[in-house]
């Protein structure tokens, strides 16, 4: 039906457990899955990104990937989980995160401190740059 | 190694293995090179 507002898929907290969990398996890391922090701090920032819903997608996939590299509730791997589990969301709510040049997504994801939300977003939706093609379709 | 329990496991694996290069090289800081010939 026009204008019917499609309800938004949210990750719980097990979820990105699992997250950390595959990419550590898929990996072949060598030192094992460790929760460094009470479950409670992941539900927090699932429930905090929920409150920016209006802002879009796109804007919530950059807000997750940032907020869960700067809580760091994992031993290892917290930015391949953090990526993994924006991927996700996007792919849960419809839509395709691609990566066109693998090196320039490295550099960005290795440097997510760095760049704002709105950066994130950007590169999200279009890439970071001319050269880098990632986006959503 | 812990193995992913949840609903969404299989998900997240299908999602990793897409990525599995780029996976690769955050796991080694940039060591672990793409294969150009793919």
């Amino acid at each position: 039906m026009a204008g019917e507002l499609k309800r938004v898929w949210y990750p719980v907290m097990e979820d990105i457990i699992d997250a950390n969990i595959t990419v550590l398996d898929i990996g072949g890391d060598k030192h094992p899955h460790r929760l460094l922090l009470r479950p409670e701090a992941i539900q927090t920032v699932i429930d905090r990104m929920i409150k920016v819903e209006t802002k879009g997608l796109a804007y919530q996939a950059a807000w997750l990937m940032k907020e869960l590299v700067k809580l760091h509730a994992f031993d290892g791997a917290n930015h391949r989980t953090a990526y993994l589990v924006a991927k996700m969301f996007l792919r849960r709510n419809g839509k395709r995160l691609r990566i066109a040049r693998l090196e320039d997504a490295y550099l960005f994801i290795s440097r997510l401190e760095t760049k704002t939300v709105e950066q994130v977003q950007d590169w999200i939706e279009h890439g970071e740059s001319e050269r880098s093609q990632r986006r959503v379709t | 190694m812990e193995k992913a329990k949840g609903p969404n496991a299989e998900l997240l694996r299908e999602l990793a293995l897409e990525d599995q290069e780029l996976m690769a090289m955050l796991a080694t800081n940039g060591k672990s090179k793409p294969d150009k010939s793919q």
